[in-house]
């Protein structure tokens, strides 16, 4: 038996050493672990020794993962984007690709017409070519692909996409900025000028009159596709202002009643639209 | 004016000023330990402790006293409130008020009272009474057995400590710390004369401020936090705030009775005169006290906690007996040698 | 005075000094049947129409001061017998609830303490706060992804929650692991068991108030699982069993971790052995508390460590030997006594004893391929195997049986944490409350593996 507190002694010997010994705690921001080479904690894909990814978006991974935690999307060999997992990213849930691997119709409802145009990819194809193919031009060739169809159809958008490897966001997001029709026009196009000198003139006044007397907005078509109203700032002069181009015909200038008469007039011989129509 | 009134106006001047002082005391006194006791402890555990707030992290205790002040305080559904609200701050009190009568150097004391030492016992006995209410109040299992840990455990080592003492007072002859230190400057350090009555006195200190190996009152593996398990915020922060200004009383106090007090560990000179005396006095006290804090903190660092039973046990079956034979002995040498 | 609302058995409480705030107010409420509004929107729109009518807020209820000897009522009754004895309070007595939030529950592991004052009378634990459903998920898994299931299930020591697994679907599907992988195995499984029992002195440590042990514990842990995850690439959820074998050899990185680490570890456990063994306020706390008779762990299933500190040489690695144990030289360690003082000393020279396996391991090494030629989908005859082997808390099992299918029909494991821990209520009755934590940390169970 050994002294009564001498096991306490001994305790507060390790202790009052470890006071003077170097310590082991690793002051992380500024000393690093070693961390061994088979580390599999690392989450980032790993490179070849020629810079190029390895992983090629085989899925193998995503589809064995006992709890289902890699979603993951790359483009395929043609170039489509695909995608493991439940499309989750907003323009992604407009990939058709997107909605056949999730187990959904691939042709959404509310685009049915639109799914429906048929483009000539040729054509398209050596406008592009026509334009070297370079992004700048990307307006330029809407332009043209909008004066041949009247507006700009979504497949075409997705032609130009692939075929120019701009990423399918950014070319809606381009054509959609402005100056450019995504759906066709339907019945009589109504455009109200809105350059400086119609405007100041009253266009302003002529375009609340008429988006009055349709119902709807500019940029947008009548409920019974008799009717599409949107504003442009080329269609008169200055002569004329205010100015409105209804179809192909200007006229101007106008005062508001003037303008509501020429819609009064347009009614009654409206051509009757496409019904199947679902607005986007 | 009348002599006696201006005798009565300057007293009562003195204490105010003495009263402020000393709570004023407190704040950097807590930090300090608080302070001490993460870095001390985190260094043998061969961690590095605090070390981003500041300079060697030396503002860590501060920030933590800042949480504690921006942090939610919060009342149990049940709670008695009244009581609960008060038991931190009688806690805090006895702590505050033991430290009138510490001599810490010739002349600084705030109460240099013929009975200090009496006083002192008293008063640091009260925390007892705040804990058990807080332990009552809360409403709380946890609370409750902690708040009658508390009791049981004080009240049992209030008997050794104070007998470890009177061992000293009747070697002194004087119930004033400061002519205990003195004494100590005619005849040398206490601890000597008191070879048993010091560890007693450490041990049952050690208890009386719910130290480890003796923290039964908040062992947080058995009783969560014990009577302080519902407090929060400040009122969590005053608990803690008063351990460890308890903690450095206790030591000051250790220092004043066995450690010679604000004298140098050798005679030449022991204790200067004027200004000079008080500064060479203030710092061999603050030095020998924080040196009983490392201690303190080096026991915690290492030990277990031990069992209630086996510290009552310890309290009535080792200490007391051992603290009366002190007596006796202590009474005998007295006679012998006529001291 | 005025009628207020008082549930029925009220009047008999004590009377309650009344908040003076409320007294005011309910001298202007209206009678008892006019109802107050207390949905909070509606409360603010009445509140806005009439301003300060402080009578339209609902009374806020202080509950009564019950004391502490009355327990509220059970949200149900008591199913058994043995429920109705724990939960029925005599005179003095009373139920702490322990977890499972609790600084000391290891995992989250709830303990309802019936006591009378801190004298424990009875004890019931309550499980399943940490069930994941792991054998189902198993049982819907193929039979190679099964090994990445079961490595979270006690996660102090994933290693051989593999190793069972493996050894079962390798007799079901009838092949051997090569012998190089054996020994991989089990100087990885020792590995494991290291830290493991390293990590248990800190925590019965910690749980009898003493702080450091844990880190120190802590020290030691930390490299094993470095050294671990440098042959694994994980650090805790390693996943490295395969069924046929290890999924890396060993490489020379590893080698000189492990140098590095055998060269120190023992300097780090001994730190912790000196602070406890001999501290004789740490075996005035364990020496004969909680003690297991031999007779009560075997009749109750116990095993590893806890049954042979109670003096029972049953080693699942010696009794109904795997391999390469038969070839490895080592005793069954015992220790007499079963209280927690002999658990703690089992544990300790259990973990030399794997520091001594280890030593043997790696000079013993045969060379070889690591891994068997196993297909991608493993499909075994339809039948059933079972497999045990020595796990840090004691024998942990496996038992599958085959359908034919890519997945196991069935997959159960006996886990050894979830056996021991029904010992608890047979070992703390007469004990204190500060003695439930030390005699649950002696045991070493673990919860993850208990609810599986």
């Amino acid at each position: 038996m050994a002294i009564p507190g001498s096991g306490l002694i001994a305790g507060m010997g390790v202790t009052l050493r470890n006071l003077f010994r170097p310590k082991v705690t690793l002051q992380y921001p500024e000393e690093r672990p070693n961390i061994p080479d088979r580390w599999r904690g690392r989450l980032d894909l790993i490179y070849d020794p020629f810079g190029e990814h390895k992983c090629e978006v085989c899925f193998q991974c995503a589809q064995v993962c006992p709890v289902e935690a890699i979603d993951m999307s790359g483009f395929d060999s043609e170039g489509n984007r695909i995608r493991y997992g439940l499309p989750e990213i907003y323009d992604e849930r407009k990939d058709p690709n997107a909605y056949r691997r999730a187990g959904l119709p691939a042709r959404p409802e509310r685009n049915a017409a639109r799914w429906q145009e048929e483009v000539d990819n040729a054509w398209v194809d050596s406008v592009i070519d026509g334009f070297g193919g370079r992004p700048e031009s990307l307006v330029a060739i809407f332009g043209a692909v909008q004066t041949k169809y009247g507006y700009l159809p979504e497949p075409a958008l997705r032609r130009i996409s692939d075929r120019m490897t701009i990423h399918w966001a950014q070319v809606f997001g381009a054509a959609g900025l402005g100056g450019f029709r995504l759906l066709p026009a339907e019945g009589h196009l109504v455009t109200v000028c809105s350059c400086a000198a119609c405007r100041f003139a009253g266009g302003d006044r002529i375009l609340a009159a008429l988006e009055e007397e349709l119902g709807i907005r500019a940029g947008d078509a009548t409920d019974d596709a008799s009717f599409t109203l949107e504003t442009d700032a080329n269609v008169g002069s200055g002569a004329i202002a205010p100015a409105v181009r209804i179809d192909t015909l200007v006229y101007g200038p106008l005062t508001v009643d003037e303008a509501r008469h020429l819609i009064y007039a347009r009614r009654a011989d409206a051509r009757p639209g496409r019904t199947s129509r679902v607005r986007a | 004016m009348d002599q006696g009134l201006i005798d009565l106006l300057l007293g009562v001047g003195r204490f105010v000023l003495a009263t402020t002082f000393l709570l004023l005391l407190t704040v950097p006194t807590a930090f300090i330990v608080g302070q001490m006791e993460l870095k001390i402890m985190a260094q043998m555990q061969l961690r590095y402790g605090p070390n981003r707030v500041g300079p060697w992290g030396m503002f860590q205790s501060a920030v933590h006293g800042f949480k504690m002040l921006a942090k939610e305080d919060q009342t149990p559904d049940r709670a008695d409130v009244p009581t609960f609200t008060l038991a931190p701050y009688m806690v805090f009190m006895a702590a505050a008020m033991s430290m009138l009568v510490i001599p810490f150097a010739p002349g600084i004391v705030a109460i240099d009272s013929e009975i200090g030492v009496i006083y002192f016992f008293a008063v640091i006995g009260l925390s007892v009474v705040g804990m058990l209410l807080a332990g009552w109040a809360s409403y709380n299992k946890y609370s409750l057995l902690g708040g009658l840990r508390s009791a049981a455990q004080m009240v049992s080592y209030e008997i050794p400590l104070t007998l470890s003492i009177v061992g000293l007072v009747v070697l002194t002859g004087s119930l004033s710390f400061t002519h205990i230190v003195e004494w100590q400057l005619e005849h040398g350090w206490a601890v000597i004369w008191q070879i048993i009555g010091f560890p007693i006195f450490f041990i049952a200190a050690a208890a009386e401020i719910n130290r480890t190996p003796f923290d039964m009152v908040e062992a947080d593996s058995e009783i969560v936090a014990g009577p302080f398990t519902e407090y929060s915020g400040m009122r969590f922060g005053f608990f803690y705030f008063a351990e460890y200004v308890a903690l450095f009383i206790m030591c000051a106090i250790m220092v004043t009775l066995f450690f010679g007090g604000w004298l140098a560990p050798w005679p030449f000179p022991a204790q200067l005169e004027g200004f000079a005396g008080t500064v060479y006095g203030l710092f061999w006290f603050f030095l020998k006290t924080y040196l009983f804090v490392i201690v303190a903190v080096w026991v915690r660092a290492t030990l277990p906690r031990v069992r209630v039973d086996q510290l009552m046990g310890a309290s009535w079956k080792v200490l007391l007996p051992l603290a009366l034979v002190n007596l006796f002995v202590t009474a005998i040498v007295v006679l012998a040698l006529n001291l | 005075m005025t009628t207020t609302r008082k549930r029925p058995g009220a009047e008999k409480a004590p009377a309650k000094p009344t908040p003076k705030r409320a007294s005011t107010r309910r001298k202007a409420a209206p009678a008892d049947d006019e109802p107050r509004i207390r949905d909070p929107l509606e409360l603010e729109a009445a509140l806005e129409a009439a301003p300060g009518d402080e009578s339209l807020r609902p009374e806020t209820t202080r509950p009564e001061f019950y004391g502490f000897d009355i327990v509220p009522p059970p949200d149900r009754p008591p199913q058994t017998e043995r429920e109705r004895e724990v939960y029925t309070l005599g005179d003095g007595e009373m139920l702490v609830n322990m977890g499972p939030q609790h600084p000391s529950t290891h995992g989250v592991m709830r303990l309802v303490l019936k006591v009378r004052g801190e004298v424990v009378i009875d004890l019931d634990p309550v499980l399943g706060y940490l069930h994941r459903g792991i054998e189902k998920l198993c049982e819907n898994a193929t039979y190679t992804t099964v090994l990445t299931y079961v490595d979270p299930m006690d996660y102090m020591s994933a290693m051989h929650n593999e190793h069972a697994p493996a050894l079962a679907f390798e007799k079901l599907y009838g092949i051997k692991a090569p012998r190089r992988a054996e020994y991989i195995r089990a100087l990885v499984v020792e590995l494991n068991r290291v830290f493991s029992h390293g990590l248990m002195m800190g925590f019965l440590a910690l749980d009898l108030g003493g702080l450091t042990p844990i880190l120190y514990g802590f020290i030691n842990r930390d490299q094993v699982v470095d050294l671990l995850s440098s042959i694994s690439g994980q650090r805790m959820l390693f996943n490295f069993f395969r069924v046929g074998g290890v999924n890396f050899d060993v490489n020379d990185e590893f080698l000189s971790r492990l140098g590095k680490w055998r060269a120190g570890v023992l300097d780090t456990i001994e730190m912790n052995e000196k602070i406890l063994t001999e501290n004789e306020i740490f075996g005035a706390r364990t020496k004969g508390l909680g003690v297991l008779t031999a007779k009560d762990a075997i009749s109750l299933g116990v095993t590893g460590p806890n049954l042979r500190a109670s003096g029972v040489p049953f080693d699942v690695r010696k009794a109904h030997p795997y391999p390469p144990y038969p070839e490895l030289e080592f005793d069954v360690i015992t220790q007499q006594g079963g209280d927690t003082y002999a658990r703690y000393m089992q544990r300790v020279a259990e973990l030399k004893q794997s520091i001594h396996l280890i030593d043997q391991i790696v000079d013993r090494m045969p060379h070889g391929p690591v891994q068997a030629q196993v297909p991608g989908i493993i499909r075994p005859k339809p039948g059933r195997a079972y497999a045990a082997i020595e796990s840090p808390r004691g024998l942990y099992s496996v038992y599958a049986i085959s359908d034919g299918g890519p997945n196991p029909y069935r997959f159960r494991m006996r886990d050894p944490s979830f056996i021991t821990l029904q010992v608890m209520p047979k070992l703390m009755p007469g004990h204190l409350i500060a003695d439930t934590m030390a005699v649950m940390a002696s045991l070493d169970p673990i919860m993850g593996g208990v609810d599986k």
